[in-house]
Parts: C-alpha cells; sequence; structure tokens
C-alpha cells in the first residue's frame, strides 16, 4: 500500500520572548494510505503541531513533510489553498465554534461543496447521504443551537468528510464530549473515513479512540516514542529513533528507581537499564491543614432539588449530600446538568424546586446579596473558561480576588500548589495546567468550606489530570473542605471518594465508594 | 480542476450566503446601519438644506431690487431714418434675442423724451399692453393707438401739454409699484415736463406726426422678472442668457443695449457659492461622525467576522470568497443604510424648504435628488462600507519597531493636507467663491484635524489607560477592578474612548462655531452702525446733515455725536489708503461695536490719547448775528486777485462770501451774508486767481503734464472787518498759507497760483501741534522715529501724530485712522476751510425715533438703523440656514455620542460576560456587578468627553481663524472671534451627563452571565 503521509526528522522551533521552544524534534512517522493513526501524547509533546503542520497551517523548521508525494513546504498560495480546500479535511473539539449559527444541518454539510462550486443538487444529495449515515437525517433542518454536543460534533464531522477528502486531521474531536458521545463520534469518524477512503489521523487524549484505529503513535517531546499497531495485536512498541535514541515509560523508571542517571547493559539480546542508586523524589510541600470543617461534616446537601430553562427541564427531584474532607465528582452525560448544579450549589442560579443547603444555610432564605456573600467567605467556584488576568502575576491574581473578596488571606495556596517560582510570572506566559493550578490557588486562597469545580481536566493531558485529581483528593482530606468536580474525565472520577451521577434528564442515586 | 461555470457558481453561492448571513444577524447590523443613516441624514440635510437657503437667499436679493433694476431689458435709441435697419427689423431682431432669457415674449415700450409736440415739451412715451402698469386717478385709460389718433394719459411731471387734436389726454393716473418702467417715465425727483403714455408702441409709431421720423427716441424691450421666478440654481444659466442676448443685439447694432440684474445675480451666485462651500464644514463633519462611527462599529463585529472567515477558511474558502462574503454583508448593509440616511435627510430638506417658502421639489431635485447628489449618495455608501471592510481587515505593518494601522496611515495623510492647507492661507468669501483647492481642503479641515486627534488621541491613550490600571492598584476595587477590566482589552476600550472624542468634539466645535457666527451677527450690526442710528448725506439728494436741521433738532429725538468721515492715504505712500473718523474723544469709550480685542490698550486709555489738551475751536472773527452785509477795507499792489471771506456757519458748516476779482488800489468790499453765515465766524481770507486767469492757465495745462508756472503776486493791506454796525476784531496773531506771507500789521504778500489755496487766517492750535490720531498698524508702520506722519485727506494735507494702535474701529472696514473731531476739524479748515465739518450723526435714540427719522426733515438724509441691520442679518436665509445646520450637527453629535455609550453598555454586557461571571464567582453581587459595568463605561466616557472637549475647542479657534466667513456667507467686519455660549455649552454638557447616566443606567439593569 503507498504511504500518504511521510515525515522525516521533522523539528518545529518556535522563538519566543523566554527563549526558543522546540515543539517537534526529529518526528519521523509514515501513514499508508486509508489507515486510521491515532496519536497520544502529553501535553506540550508536539502532537498539535504536527496537525497544523499537515494541515498547511505551519511550515517546520527543519525536516521534510510530504502527503500524497507533494512537499508541503514547497507549496504555497494558490496550491496550497487547493491543499486545504480539495485533499485535506479538518476537525477539532469545538465543534460549536466551527459551525455557522444561521445555517442548518443539512447547509453545513453541503457549505464546503457549495464553495468549491458544486451544483445545488448534487452538494444537499451528498449532504443527505451523510447525515443519513450519522443518525441526523431527522435533524437535516435544524440549526446548531437545536442540536446537542455530540450531534453538532458529528455534523462537524459529516461537513469535514462532504467533499471526500484523501486526508482527514482530527484534533481532539472529543475533548468536549461525555464518554457516550465521545464513542459515537469515533465510531462515526471510523464509518465515515473508510467509506470515504481518506487516510485519518486522530490526535487525542481519549483512550477511547484508540478503538477505530490501525495505529497507535505515542508522542513524547517532540518525537515518536512508541507506537501500536492493531496487526501486532495492540502490543507497544517503543520506537527506536535516529541514533538509538529511545524513549522508556516513566512507569517504568518509577519503579526501576531510576531518577535522573541509569546504566545500559547488554544481557545476551536484551538491553537491560538499571538506576545507578537509590534517589530521593523531590515531593511538593503538603498544602497547609487549615482545617475549615471537620472531616465527615456535611458541607452541602441537595433536597429533591431540579432546576428548568423555560421549558426544559435539565434535572430534577435530585437528593444528595457533599461532606466535608472529601472529593465528590457530579458525572453524566452531556447536558445532564452538572454545570447548573454546581452553580446551584454556589447559589449562583436558585433551583427551580427542592431545596438547597449549605452549611446549614438555606439557600433559597437568602436573597442575591446574601448568596454574593457566601460566595466571597465560604464557598468557591472554578468555572471552565476561567478568566485570570493575562498580564498580571499570578500573585496578582490571587491577591485582586483576596480585594475582592474582602478578606486577608495570603497566597500560599500558590505555593501549596508548586507555584512557588512562578508566583511572580505572568499568567499569560503559563502553560494551561499551570494557569489551571493558578484558578484553583485563587479559589483556596479564600479558604473556602466548600470548593466548586467545572470541568477542571477537561484540556489536560492524562498525567496533568491525574496530578489534578490527586492534588483535589488531597486538598479534601487535609483542609476539610468539601470539594465537587463536575467531569467526565475517568482519571478524575477513579480518584474521588464519591460520586453523583447525573442522568440525561433523570437524576442517578448518589452513590459512594 | 473545475471549469469555468463552476467558478460563478462559487461566488454565487458566496452571495447568497452573506445574504443569508445578513437577514438572520440583522440585529447585530443596527449598530453600523445606524451610524451610517444618520451621517447620510446629516449630509442630505446639510446638502438640501443649502440650496433651499440658497435659493431664499436669492429671492430675498432680487426682490429688493427695484422692479426695473430687476427686469431684462433691452434698449435701442437713435432716429430711424439715420439707422440702416428699419424699426420692424430692430423690433424682431431685440425680440429674437430677449426671447430666450427669460422663454416669455417680452413687452415693448417706447419713449420720445423731452420732444417738443404742438407747441410744448414733453416725454411721449407707448407701452404694450399699458394696464398692468399704471394706476388710473382720473378719466380712463388711453385706447390703442391708431395712425390719426392716438389717446395719452399723465403719468407725472408738470407743465403745459400739447395741444394738438391727435393727441388727446384722456386721464391722468400714477405708474403702478412693481412696474419696470421707471427709467422710461420715472417720476422720482422733480420732473419739469409732462409725461404722456400710449397704449401701443406700433400705433404711436405710426401716428402722423409731422417729421416724427426725424425725432429720436428711445425703444425698450423689457422682460420681467418677479421674485420666485428665478431659483438659485437657475441663476448661472440665466445670467449667461442675459449676456448671449447682449452679444447678439451689440452684433447687430451698436445702437442696442441690455441691462439685467447681473451683479445683483453675480452676487447672489457667489454668496450662494461660498455658502456650498462652507456648508463642506458641516459636511466634512459629517462624514467623519460617520467613518468615525463605523469603524466603531466594526470593531464590534471584528469577532465576529473573524469567527466567520476562520470557519469558512476551515471550510477550504478561498480569500477571494471571504472577501466577496464580506463585501456583500457591509455594502448591502451601507447601500440600504444610506438610502434610508439619504431619504431622512432629504425629508429634512424638505421640511426646511417648506418652513423658507422655497419649492421643496425642485430643491430636492436640484440637490440631494439630483445626479450629483445621487453621486455622493453612492460615495458615502462606497466610502462607509470600506471604511467598515478596512477596519475589519486591517493589517498591522511594522515602522521602525513600531505597529502602523490604517488608521496612523491616515492621520500621516491628514496631517499633511492641513499642513498644506494652512499654508495655502485664509479661506475668505473671495477664495471660496472662486473655488479650486484652498476652499475645499480648508473647509474639510475639521474633518482632516479630528481625524489626526482621534489616531493621536488613541496613540495616547493607550499606555494611559495601563497607567490608570497601575495607579488604581492603590485605589478602591470597584476602580481598580474597572480600570483593570479596560487595560484588559484595551483596543476595544480605545475605540469606544476614540469614538465619543470624536462626537464630542464634533458638537463642541459645532456648538461654539455656531456661537461665534452668532455673536458675528450681532457684532456686524454693532460694528457697521455703532450707534442706534447713523445719519448721513444722501448721495442722490445731496444735503448735509446741517443743512437738513439744526443741532437742536437732533437732540429732540436723543443723543447725538457729531462725526466726520473721510479717505486718505499716508503721504508719500499711496499703498496705504485708510478711512479718517473724526469724533468726540469722550466717544470712542461708548460707542457700539467696539471689541478687545481690536487694541492692546484698553478704549478708555484709547480715548484719553486723543483728548486735546487745550481747546482746539477753530479761531476767528465772531460775527454779530444781526449782521446782514459785511465790509472789508482793502488796499491791493501788483497784480489782480480774488478775495473770498470764509465763514464758519454757526451750524457747522461753511460759507464762502465772494468778494470778487480785484484791481490794484484802495477800496471797501462789500458782501451780503447770508441766513446760514450770520452769527458765524470769519475764520479766513482767500486770496486766489481771478477766474479769467484761472481758466487760461487750466486751458494751458490741458493736453500736457506739466503745471503751468502761472503766478500772481502782489501786496495787499487789509482794514478790520465791519459788520452789523461793528468793527470786528483785529489780524493780530494771523498768518499766511500757502503764498501768503505776513508783510506788517494786517499786510501781506502774496504769490497766488492753482496749485494752492492761499489763505490769511488766525494762528491754530495745529498750526504747531500735529493731530493726535489712532491708526491701523500698516498706517502706524509709516510714521517716523516721534510716531509723527504725514496724512492726506481728501487732498489735504495735515500732520499727526501716532498715539495709539486700533486693529479695526467700528463703522471701517479695512484701515482706521481715528482722531478727535475738534482737533481734526480745525486742522483740515485750517489748511482749507470747509473741507472739516462733521458729514454724519450718530444717535442714540430709542425704537420709536425710527418713524420721526422716516420724516421730514430728515427724511432727505441717508439713515442707517442698527436694530434694522441686525434684525435683517438675524433673519438673512443663509444666516439662520448655516446656525441652525450647525445647532443640529451639535445635536446630533450628542446623540450619537449617547447611542455609542448605550451600545457599549450592551455590548459589553454580552462580550464581557465571561470576566462578569468571574467575577459572580468571587462573590460579587448583582450590585457590585452593575456598578462595575457602569465604573467601566464611565470610565471611558470621561476620558473620551475629556478629550472631545480638549479637540473641540482647538478645533474651533483653528476652524474660526482660517475660515473666515460670516454665516451669511460674506466677509466678516469684524473679524471673528472664537465664542463660547457658556450657558449652552453647561446645559449641552449637563444634559449629555445626566442622559449618558440615565442610559447607562437602565441598559445595565440586568447584567446577564455567562449562559449555561
Amino acid at each position: 500500500m503507498t504511504i500518504a503521509v511521510e515525515t522525516h526528522d521533522l523539528f518545529r522551533i518556535y522563538a519566543g520572548a523566554e527563549g526558543n521552544a522546540a515543539a517537534l524534534q526529529g518526528l519521523t512517522l509514515s501513514v499508508r494510505e486509508r489507515e486510521i493513526v491515532v496519536v497520544f501524547g502529553p501535553s506540550g509533546s508536539g502532537k498539535s503541531t504536527l496537525l497544523r503542520i499537515l494541515a498547511g497551517l505551519d511550515q517546520p523548521s527543519a525536516g521534510t513533510v510530504e502527503v500524497f508525494g507533494t512537499d508541503l513546504r514547497r507549496i504555497g498560495g494558490r496550491r496550497l489553498r487547493d491543499y486545504r480546500s480539495y485533499t485535506l479535511g479538518y476537525a477539532d473539539q469545538h465543534y460549536n465554534r466551527a459551525l455557522e449559527p444561521e445555517l442548518t444541518a443539512r447547509e453545513l454539510v453541503a457549505l464546503r461543496l457549495g464553495l468549491l462550486g458544486e451544483a445545488k443538487d448534487e452538494r444537499l444529495r451528498r449532504a443527505d447521504e451523510l447525515l443519513e449515515r450519522v443518525d441526523l437525517a431527522d435533524k437535516r433542518d435544524s440549526r446548531p443551537d437545536e442540536l446537542s454536543g455530540g450531534q453538532q460534533q458529528r455534523v462537524a464531522l459529516c461537513a469535514a468528510l462532504a467533499h471526500r477528502p484523501r486526508l482527514f486531521v482530527a484534533d481532539e474531536p472529543t475533548g468536549e464530549l461525555d464518554a457516550v458521545n465521545a464513542q459515537r463520534v469515533y465510531d462515526t469518524i471510523g464509518d465515515l473515513a473508510r467509506d470515504a477512503g481518506a487516510t485519518t489521523v486522530i490526535v487525542s487524549h481519549d483512550p477511547e479512540s484508540a478503538s477505530i484505529a490501525d495505529r497507535v503513535i505515542h508522542v513524547r517531546d517532540g518525537r515518536v516514542s512508541a507506537e501500536t499497531a492493531r496487526e501486532t495485536g495492540h502490543d507497544e512498541e517503543i520506537v527506536v529513533g535516529h541514533g538509538g535514541w529511545i524513549r522508556l515509560p516513566e512507569e517504568f523508571l518509577r519503579r526501576a528507581g531510576i531518577a535522573t542517571r541509569a546504566a545500559a547493559e547488554l544481557d545476551e539480546e536484551r538491553i537491560v537499564v538499571t538506576a545507578t542508586g537509590r534517589e530521593s523524589v523531590e515531593r511538593r510541600p503538603a498544602p497547609r491543614s487549615v482545617a475549615t470543617a471537620d472531616e465527615g461534616d456535611v458541607v452541602a446537601e441537595l433536597h429533591g432539588v431540579g432546576h428548568r430553562y423555560g421549558s426544559t427541564r435539565v434535572f430534577s427531584g435530585l437528593d444528595g449530600r457533599f461532606d466535608g474532607g472529601r472529593l465528590t465528582v457530579v458525572t453524566g452525560p452531556s447536558g445532564s446538568g452538572k454545570t447548573t448544579l454546581l452553580h446551584v450549589l454556589a447559589g449562583i442560579h436558585p433551583p427551580s424546586e427542592g431545596e438547597v443547603v449549605v452549611l446549614g444555610e438555606p439557600l433559597s432564605g437568602l436573597d442575591a446579596d446574601a448568596r454574593a456573600a457566601l460566595r466571597r467567605t465560604r464557598v468557591a467556584l472554578v468555572g471552565q473558561g476561567t478568566d485570570l488576568i493575562p498580564f498580571l502575576s499570578a500573585r496578582e491574581n490571587v491577591e485582586l480576588s483576596l480585594a475582592l473578596r474582602g478578606i486577608d488571606g495570603s497566597v500560599d495556596a500558590l505555593e501549596e500548589l508548586g507555584l512557588g517560582e512562578l508566583l511572580d510570572q505572568r499568567v499569560a506566559r503559563l502553560s494551561t495546567g499551570e494557569r489551571q493550578r493558578v484558578a484553583i490557588a485563587r479559589a483556596l486562597a479564600a479558604r473556602p468550606v466548600l470548593l466548586l469545580a467545572d470541568e477542571p481536566t477537561a484540556r489536560l493531558d492524562e498525567a496533568n489530570a491525574r496530578a489534578v485529581g490527586a492534588l483535589f483528593a488531597e486538598l479534601a482530606r487535609s483542609t476539610g473542605a468539601a470539594i465537587v468536580c463536575a467531569t467526565h474525565d475517568p482519571v478524575l472520577v477513579e480518584q474521588a471518594d464519591a460520586e453523583l451521577a447525573l442522568g440525561a434528564g433523570v437524576p442517578a442515586p448518589s452513590t459512594s465508594p | 480542476m473545475f471549469s469555468a461555470p463552476v467558478g460563478a457558481r462559487r461566488l454565487l453561492f458566496v452571495v447568497r450566503l452573506g445574504l443569508v448571513r445578513l437577514r438572520a444577524r440583522a440585529g447585530r447590523q443596527v449598530l453600523l446601519a445606524t451610524g451610517i443613516a444618520v451621517g447620510a441624514a446629516m449630509l442630505a440635510a446639510a446638502v438640501g438644506g443649502s440650496v433651499a437657503v440658497q435659493d431664499r437667499a436669492a429671492q430675498r436679493a432680487l426682490a429688493a431690487l427695484d422692479p426695473s433694476d430687476r427686469s431684462v431689458q433691452a434698449v435701442w435709441s437713435g432716429v430711424p431714418t439715420q439707422s440702416d435697419v428699419p424699426v420692424a427689423t430692430i423690433d424682431r431682431e431685440a425680440r429674437d434675442a430677449l426671447r430666450p432669457v427669460g422663454g416669455r415674449e417680452p413687452f415693448g415700450v417706447l419713449l420720445f423724451r423731452e420732444a417738443r409736440f404742438g407747441g410744448a415739451v414733453v416725454n411721449l412715451g407707448a407701452v404694450d399692453g399699458l394696464r398692468p402698469w399704471v394706476k388710473i386717478h382720473s378719466g380712463r385709460l388711453p385706447r390703442p393707438c391708431r395712425p390719426s389718433r392716438c389717446e395719452t394719459i399723465v403719468v407725472g411731471g408738470e407743465g403745459a401739454l400739447p395741444r394738438l387734436s391727435y393727441l388727446p389726454v384722456v386721464g391722468r393716473a400714477t405708474i403702478a409699484d412693481g412696474a419696470p418702467l421707471e427709467g422710461y417715465f420715472g417720476t422720482r425727483g422733480r420732473q419739469h415736463v409732462p409725461i404722456l403714455v400710449a397704449e401701443g408702441v406700433r400705433g404711436l409709431t405710426r401716428l402722423r406726426i409731422p417729421d416724427v421720423d426725424l425725432i429720436s427716441r428711445t425703444y425698450g424691450w423689457i422682460e420681467t422678472v418677479a421674485p420666485g421666478s428665478i431659483h438659485s440654481w437657475q441663476i448661472e444659466g440665466f445670467a449667461d442668457r442675459i449676456v448671449r442676448a447682449s452679444s447678439e443685439l451689440a452684433a447687430k447694432s451698436d445702437g442696442f443695449g441690455v441691462s439685467g440684474p447681473l451683479d445683483t445675480l453675480a452676487a447672489v451666485h457667489s454668496t450662494g457659492q461660498v455658502a456650498g462651500r462652507r456648508l463642506l464644514l458641516i459636511g466634512g463633519e459629517a462624514a467623519v461622525l460617520l467613518l468615525g462611527f463605523a469603524v466603531f462599529a466594526a470593531t464590534r463585529l471584528r469577532r465576529d467576522a473573524e469567527d466567520v472567515w476562520r470557519r469558512l477558511s476551515w471550510f477550504g474558502a478561498r480569500r477571494s470568497q471571504l472577501a466577496l462574503l464580506s463585501i456583500v454583508e457591509i455594502a448591502a448593509v451601507a447601500v440600504l443604510a444610506t438610502a434610508l440616511g439619504w431619504a431622512i435627510g432629504a425629508g429634512l430638506a424638505a421640511f426646511l424648504s417648506r418652513h423658507l417658502g422655497a419649492p421643496a421639489g425642485s430643491v430636492l431635485g436640484h440637490s440631494v435628488l439630483a445626479g450629483s447628489g445621487m453621486v455622493l449618495a453612492a460615495g458615502l455608501a462606497a466610502t462607509a462600507a470600506l471604511v467598515v471592510l478596512a477596519s475589519l481587515r486591517a493589517r498591522l505593518a511594522g515602522l521602525g519597531g513600531r505597529t502602523i494601522t490604517v488608521a496612523d496611515a491616515a492621520a500621516f495623510g491628514a496631517l499633511g493636507a492641513v499642513a498644506l492647507a494652512l499654508a495655502r492661507g485664509k479661506a475668505d468669501a473671495q477664495a471660496l467663491a472662486a473655488g479650486g483647492g484652498t476652499g475645499v481642503v480648508l473647509l474639510l479641515l475639521p474633518g482632516l484635524v479630528v481625524l489626526v486627534a482621534a489616531v493621536v488621541f488613541a496613540r495616547v491613550v493607550t499606555p494611559l489607560l495601563r497607567l490608570l490600571e497601575r495607579a488604581g492598584r492603590r485605589g478602591p476595587v470597584p476602580l481598580r477592578l474597572a480600570a483593570l477590566s479596560i487595560a484588559r482589552h484595551p483596543g476595544s476600550a480605545l475605540v469606544v474612548a476614540s469614538f465619543l472624542m470624536i462626537s464630542v468634539s464634533l458638537a463642541v466645535f459645532a456648538a461654539d462655531y455656531r456661537a461665534t457666527l452668532a455673536q458675528n451677527v450681532h457684532e456686524q450690526a454693532t460694528y457697521a452702525v455703532p450707534a442706534d442710528y447713523v445719519l448721513g448725506e444722501d448721495l442722490q439728494r445731496l444735503v448735509t446733515v446741517q443743512q437738513a436741521a439744526p443741532l437742536a433738532a437732533y437732540r429732540n429725538l436723543g443723543d447725538p455725536t457729531l462725526v466726520f468721515r473721510g479717505s486718505g492715504s499716508v503721504s508719500g505712500r499711496g499703498a496705504f489708503d485708510y478711512t479718517l473718523l473724526g469724533l468726540p474723544a469722550n466717544a470712542v469709550r461708548r460707542i457700539d461695536g467696539w471689541r478687545g480685542d481690536f487694541s492692546d490698550v484698553p478704549r478708555a486709555r484709547l480715548a484719553r490719547a486723543l483728548r486735546p489738551s487745550r481747546p482746539v475751536a477753530l479761531r476767528g472773527l465772531d460775527l454779530p448775528k444781526n449782521a446782514t452785509e459785511i465790509s472789508l477795507p482793502v488796499a491791493l499792489r501788483g497784480d489782480r486777485v480774488n478775495v473770498a471771506l470764509m465763514v464758519r456757519n454757526t451750524r457747522g458748516d461753511f460759507t464762502a462770501l465772494g468778494l470778487g476779482d480785484q484791481d490794484p488800489g484802495r477800496r471797501v468790499l462789500h458782501a451780503r451774508l447770508p441766513a446760514a453765515a450770520r452769527g458765524g465766524r470769519v475764520v479766513a481770507l482767500r486770496l486766489g486767481f481771478p477766474a479769467l486767469a484761472a481758466f487760461a492757465a487750466g486751458h494751458k495745462e490741458s493736453g500736457t503734464n506739466a503745471p503751468v508756472n502761472d503766478a500772481f503776486h502782489g501786496f495787499a493791506t487789509f482794514g478790520r472787518l465791519r459788520a452789523g454796525g461793528r468793527t470786528l476784531g483785529g489780524y493780530a496773531n494771523w498768518t499766511g498759507v500757502g503764498g501768503v506771507s505776513i508783510a506788517g500789521p494786517g499786510s501781506v504778500e502774496f504769490l497766488v497760483n492753482r496749485a494752492a489755496d492761499s489763505l490769511f487766517r488766525p494762528r491754530q492750535v495745529t498750526d504747531e501741534t500735529p493731530v493726535p490720531v489712532l491708526a491701523a498698524p500698516d498706517v502706524a508702520a509709516a510714521a517716523g522715529p516721534t510716531g509723527e506722519l504725514g496724512l492726506m485727506v481728501g487732498g489735504v494735507p495735515i500732520s499727526a501724530k501716532v498715539v495709539g494702535t486700533v486693529r479695526h474701529f467700528p463703522s471701517v472696514t479695512g484701515d482706521a485712522v481715528v482722531a478727535d473731531l475738534g482737533w481734526l476739524s480745525t486742522a483740515l479748515d485750517a489748511r482749507e476751510p470747509g473741507t472739516g465739518p462733521a458729514n454724519e450723526i450718530w444717535l442714540e435714540a430709542p425704537a420709536a425715533a425710527a418713524g420721526r427719522l422716516a420724516a421730514a426733515p430728515f427724511d432727505r438724509l441717508a439713515v442707517a438703523s442698527q436694530r434694522s441691520l441686525d434684525e435683517s442679518l438675524r433673519s438673512d436665509p443663509l444666516a439662520r440656514g448655516s446656525l441652525a445646520i450647525l445647532g443640529g450637527t451639535a445635536v446630533v453629535a450628542l446623540a450619537l455620542a449617547l447611542l455609542g455609550l448605550l451600545l457599549t453598555v450592551a455590548s459589553d454586557r454580552s462580550d464581557e460576560s465571561g470576566e462578569l461571571f468571574d467575577l459572580e464567582t468571587q462573590g460579587a453581587s448583582e450590585r457590585d456587578l452593575r456598578r462595575h459595568l457602569r465604573l467601566r463605561v464611565g470610565m471611558l466616557g470621561v476620558i473620551g468627553t475629556l478629550g472631545g472637549i480638549a479637540t473641540g475647542v482647538v478645533l474651533g479657534a483653528l476652524v474660526v481663524d482660517v475660515v473666515t466667513v460670516t454665516a451669511g456667507a460674506t466677509n466678516p467686519d469684524p473679524p471673528l472671534v472664537l465664542t463660547f455660549d457658556w450657558p449652552l455649552l453647561a446645559l449641552g454638557f449637563a444634559a449629555l451627563v445626566v442622559l449618558a447616566a440615565t442610559l447607562v443606567a437602565t441598559a445595565s439593569r440586568h447584567v446577564s452571565r455567562r449562559p449555561v
């Protein structure tokens, strides 16, 4: 089978204010025609950069990249536009931003064909065909705001594949979806890509994406470090790079007690790598134990709580309790009301029915100002899109929040969250994970009794997500606060002490391990 | 690859997509559409309104003309038998030439001026269609003339009538008001011969009068021009037709002449052009407001535009398709909004037209709905669309490490244009009438200056916002949050503040420019007529103020001030002409029309400097009041000489009592004293050339450039004058001037010629002391180191000393020289008696005096009323229109500023919803969020308003200095000076603050958060 995509020693260096950063460091990759490849890797490993180069949105600093025999470094202007118009199909996680809100599903799927000058009958026929394939035929006249998240993403996928591209690339296509919808989306990708005969490259954090892959590639530090092929039975193979460079799994290193130095020796046909000495791993300081509630005390309760927006009922008859010193996750499919529940607990939205009690105080008995006062002193909410002020430092953001709340506090929370060296760093220069931690520190600085976090790991890779989950669990135990996270991330769920699962419109009974 | 038809499908698809988006997002375009529509409406109203006021001004000017002066007339004078062309041909040629002028058939007139018929000298004429032009008082209208008989009516004059049976008089009448026959049968002034008029020119021509063909006559063909029949847009064509008719007839015969209101038409046309071009001031403002609003709106659309470009790019849209999409969306909004605004503006212009009495349909048809108007509207739509597109797609360029935007580039261009315009000089009425580049560029000045100021403001405000944020770190949390919020999004904050700056600056400019023009209207009246009434000699009646009535009669009306007005030039430098004013020094302190910037010195001090330090009255020998005769003993030796006594009458003027040419010898000369001279004062004995000798010398000089050196020499001894039975004083302290020198007590040696007045007179104060004067800077610069200079006044040289400088003086256009009346009169009369008396009276009197001044004896004088002039200037359509348009502009600019604030709040509520939600999660209450939004908008409002006020004041000063044209589109006298209507400004500012606070409070009542 011919090679569709081939990169060789691909480098991409970005010049920044604080020096150059290498996103790709000699990435060599081949993808066969019609193959479906999933690319895993932690945040900052170079996955998205690879995708941008394949999409013609970026140029490598060194190395070669060829797609169907065309060297992407050597095309520009009209040829590049034609490549992106005819050869390439693209989808990413922000499906809502990719869809024109004024157009129907049918028109959206036919949009690219219209831009390419396809006749109206033909493009509408193709649109209907694709929508039929993804079980959205009855939604063809619906506009995006009338579709659920999963439905919108499926429409976006159809739109990306309507013109039968030879190469289809997708960047975190399920990043904003719950597990059920994510699986449906992957299945859709698999079906449509195979039908279209497209070569497919998917960047993802989601292990479920491997279910449709012919091959899974792991990228670390700008290189391919390992791959797993379906034909080899999904055994992961470490990729040996040019010059013998290999990357050993962190788990192996940790178990072998290898930190920064190791010794390698040949034992018959095996290479054995051992630690040169036992080194202590630098541990982060434990968060200050400022117990604001006794562990096990009920911090918040739900009694028959329900909420609706207009005529749409989000959830109803919800009962639950959130204890101090515990990490509770609220799970459920997209649209089940996870974020709404957090807002209800925070007193931002009064519930349509039922009662919410926080620290023994029924929120229905409080007016808006009193609920705001509660949020200033006892409750903290870390939202999905946290609005830190980018040109202020991490310290200044926390101080500002404390001033806004009108309470005396310290910025120790930043140190407790491992941001001691970044105190005076401007937020704009921090990574996504670091910003997320600053946002959490800002909330913690107020020493809340109830900490609410909405999808705190949505844009983090597995390692960072695991770290945040561990952090929350530890914070809950050390501070005695009740920490409630709305999430669909299984990494976070597995670290929780309790789970409140919401169904699509029907609440599931609360559970706790 | 797809083939050609596919290309068309690609583009058509994008067009449809654009229209779908437009329909779905109509609400988001409201802001942009509103701004464009308002700007278009302002411009259309200004364009249409300008034509309406110009038309009204034209009608007013034409209506002010005498009907004869207003009509178009062809005239042929001569004796038909001496002409090569028969009368019938002359008649046809005249009618053929005149007919195209007004599109109507002219009516004929015939006049035999002062011809003898039947033993009587009469003015005999005929008119085709006499009935409308006369008012019968007795008898009846004449029947049409026949060859054997021609009835006439008497319409004026006095004297014997012809005794001819074929020329009977059948009635008496007067020429009706509005008849254009003044030049033929006018009765102004005293007519010493009867004026007879018959019906029918041809009939009178054929009347069998003996030798009638040998009598010189005047044929006339008249086309009347009624007020309202010629509109301002027709003036140029009408004037061209008159000129063509004149040329055509001149080519046919040199007996033809054509007259018409060409001067008035030219003046009206010129004034209209000036007014129209000055209107670009308003148009420039409207354009800047419009474009500023378009940029403001574009920033609100930018995010949406970038989103759709990104989305469509991912869907494979080409650059041309993205551009086409933007063009379709923006152009559709621009075209529709411009059309709507243009229609609204046309409606406003129509309303104004009706209010002014101008035909609304025609006004619109020659302005906003004319081809040029449509082109202007199309240009406006295209410009607005381009500006919005450029704002949406602006790329940043780098220059020397700094980024340069489209706005920066535009500002550089504007700055260059401003500098070029200022280098070309001021735009007065002549410059604007002449057109060319100067007027247009200068009138675009407000827009250019505001554009530069806006870009500079933007560059300054960005770091200011960051400073504000840093400064706010120690301030209260709400302020700090608001400052932080602004600093986080400096781009959009900057646009809001810049737009407010532009709107407020243009509102302030329009308001203070309006106040300046309005104040100047009043100043023009008080400057031109510096008292309630100014009385002077009517040049048609030739009656002086002294001759019209005694001073006591003026005192009965009010408080009169005697004033001398003359003209002259600086001795030795003929380039500096000036107006010389003589008035009592104290009057300088109280006359109307004075303004502080006329001199660097307070006028009280100027008055003191002019005041004589000692009596300066003209010295002489007083005549007894009862004296009716005067005698003078004289002994002469040498040549003959003419002797006259110069008497200053009690009423202030002079009488020259001629004593005749005298041969050598002794005798007593006698003369009767006329009534005016009785009780007067003999101020000089004048010795001159005998009349015949003067005539002969003049004859010799004619045809040569050299004067004749003829002169008469001799000696004269004068005895003491006797009058009324009394002997008058002697000649001690008398002196001689102009060829007369003292030869002993009462004795003089004379050398007289035509070159000078020779006088034997008392010494006057002004013989040794120059007259203190206030002078214009150019005149003062001609003075010597001691401040003395020679002035030539009506040919009379006097010595003056500059004691102060005045740039302007009430009632004087151009350079002024001002002196104390007594001092000046004495200086002039001492050199040439009779040249110094006052010739004007400035009268302070109540409004009721106007009626008395219109009656005898004052009706023989020219009377100017300050109140009437003020009223006339205020009611001038051009002035009213200009002020109204400026006032409307100020209101619209402020309204747009408020709209911008309102929309800022509305969009901030949604655009900043993430930020607001974040604050809410940190415990901010609803009240806190409202306060945050309001503080944010308030801070931007304050920054923008302060910048706007400063820019508006600077712009007003600049425009007032450069564009030197009044509200009525004439050159200003006195010059414009920037004026602020403080009460109105305070009221406007208060209204802005109150309305802004109310709107912002209302709009921010419900703070929306991020939807879940």
